[in-house]
């Protein structure tokens, strides 16, 4: 039996704005994120003179695109493609660095069009390792997988959600630690999965 | 202190009725902000802003701003008041639904100064990690205060508009038989490979969906819809069919109200609905005539209007379901549009 929301959040005196656990605006996003790794290791390879790609692994909703918007907030006039069924396209620009989300979108052949852009630095993210195209195009690369689940940070992310459409003080925020862990029993490290319950949850608790 | 919203203190004193705003109105009021430190501005703006925040994604607009005040320094402990006067547009209004919510904000957003800015890093966010720094600190005071944008006294708006059905019903024959052709082209160049089949099948599903869409809606050619409102809470509906209708067993015609939110992330796009309000269903048994008059209701409570941003939709959507002497069954649904008039 998944707790409910009431048994997660244990305050009863939060006034809030709208849904914690919907989306995420640009504006909000570095307000929100518990960075899996530093942000700063990240801008500091990407501000080096040397291009390179960071790609990002992991499973569907282990944070992987919300990492991606949270470095382009540092990046905000490079390209930005969040690739889907409809919108493949990356334009052919000069920009220094160029994020993509759900890379394997595009297929090999126009990927391999992309790494040879030698002077553009790209940030990606994929569910399966990219590392071989980036060894036979000979660039630089780092990759950072995403997965697990800590505790503590999904605590961090409950409370940032909350004190985000409430204003109401994050350290005052009471979380039932007890319940978190069932919830990651349950879910495993699907923050995806975690946020969409907790999304249903407060909404049949607030009506 | 820890960030930087943490050093002033902002209030709204906003003239509304109730707590509600009403659409087309004008929202005026005072904006109260109070510095726990000396702090100079270069800007400082007042948003009239909604965000769309869906179960997937979440989208601020920016309707209006107002430069409350510009290049001031601010002393601690002193009340700094600011009058503030925003149009409310008519649409959209506040709406909390299943699985999505417009919310209207007015946003203050304060840009210190570079001295304050590095005055305030150096005296009170020194031994504050560089993570939190960039978490908290992004150069900006911002304050969010919620308003209700609604009206209790509204009519619903239907767009005037004519529709035309067209019926496609060849279409999968004739895509059958173009695979058919070729899968048999194929047979006879010799290749026998398991596509074969499977290609094979595909063209007997296609030519099999074409006689059975053709057998029922395909006898009624196009169909021509009209809508138009008739009083406040009424609209009709004219439907008119270019061929025949005696294939007609019966046909019943209601609206839908559906929250559409479109999650691309990923591998897998999918659309989360929900339904909000199904409307009445008016059932017209063996029509003789090809041209139909329907008059339906519209909602007795308060719906949202059509809305569309981003991903985010409310759907008003019109469905004509129509059972056919063969027992085949067709439905046909229509995007409508609906907005609302405050009275």
């Amino acid at each position: 039996m998944l707790p409910e929301y009431n048994n997660i959040i244990l305050n009863r005196d939060i006034v809030y704005d709208f849904n914690p656990f919907g989306g995420i605006t640009e504006e909000d996003i570095l307000d929100c994120i518990v960075p899996k790794y530093p942000l700063e290791e990240w801008i500091k390879l990407l501000n080096n003179d040397q291009p390179i790609i960071l790609q990002f692994v992991g499973k569907k909703g282990r944070g992987k695109t919300t990492h991606l918007r949270a470095l382009h907030q540092y990046f905000q006039e490079q390209d930005i493609y969040f690739l889907d069924r409809i919108d493949r396209k990356i334009a052919k620009k000069n920009s220094e660095i160029v994020f993509i989300d759900s890379i394997e979108r595009i297929p090999a052949i126009k990927r391999y069009v992309l790494w040879f852009r030698k002077k553009t630095s790209y940030v990606i993210t994929t569910h399966q390792t990219k590392t071989i195209e980036f060894q036979r195009s000979k660039r630089n690369y780092c990759s950072f997988s995403f997965e697990g689940i800590q505790i503590s940070s999904l605590k961090d992310i409950i409370s940032s959600r909350v004190h985000l459409v409430s204003n109401f003080p994050k350290e005052k925020i009471e979380v039932n630690m007890a319940s978190l862990e069932k919830l990651v029993l349950h879910f495993d490290d699907d923050f995806r999965a975690i946020l969409n319950y907790l999304y249903d949850s407060f909404k049949k608790t607030s009506k | 202190m820890n960030a930087l919203n943490d050093f002033l203190d902002i209030n709204y004193s906003l003239e509304t009725a109730n707590g509600f705003v009403l659409p087309g109105d004008l929202l005026q009021g005072k904006i109260i902000f109070q510095p726990k430190d000396t702090i100079g501005f270069s800007e400082i703006n007042c948003h009239l802003n909604y965000v769309v925040t869906g179960k997937i994604h979440s989208k601020n607009k920016i309707v209006a701003t107002q430069i409350v005040s510009t290049d001031r320094v601010w002393s601690k402990g002193n009340i700094y008041e600011f009058d503030v006067q925003f149009k409310i547009p008519k649409e959209p209004k506040s709406y909390s639904g299943t699985n999505l919510e417009i919310v209207w904000f007015l946003t203050i957003e304060c840009i210190p100064t570079d001295e304050t800015i590095s005055r305030i890093r150096l005296d009170y966010l020194k031994d504050i990690k560089l993570k939190m720094l960039f978490n908290t600190y992004n150069g900006k005071i911002t304050s969010k205060h919620k308003i209700q944008v609604y009206s209790e006294n509204y009519i619903y708006d239907l767009h005037q508009e004519t529709k035309t059905v067209r019926n496609y019903s060849t279409g999968p024959i004739i895509i059958g038989l173009a695979i058919l052709a070729i899968v048999i082209a194929c047979y006879f160049m010799g290749w026998h490979g398991v596509f074969s089949y499977i290609f094979g099948i595909a063209a007997c599903f296609f030519i099999g969906y074409g006689i059975y869409a053709y057998s029922s809606i395909g006898q009624l050619g196009n169909v021509l819809i009209g809508l138009t409102p008739y009083d406040e809470s009424l609209f009709n509906l004219d439907i008119n069919f270019e061929k025949n209708t005696k294939s007609i067993e019966y046909i019943q015609v209601f609206y839908t109200i559906v929250e559409e939110v479109e999650d691309r992330r990923g591998t897998d796009t999918y659309t989360l609905t929900k339904t909000i309000y199904t409307s009445e269903k008016e059932k017209l048994k063996k029509p003789i005539s090809k041209h139909l008059e329907i008059t339906l209701q519209f909602p007795k409570s308060y719906f949202p209007g059509s809305f569309e941003f981003a991903t985010e939709k409310i759907n008003w959507q019109l469905h004509l379901a129509i059972e056919f002497n063969n027992n085949t069954h067709f439905e046909v649904k229509e995007s409508i549009t609906v907005k609302h008039i405050v009275s």
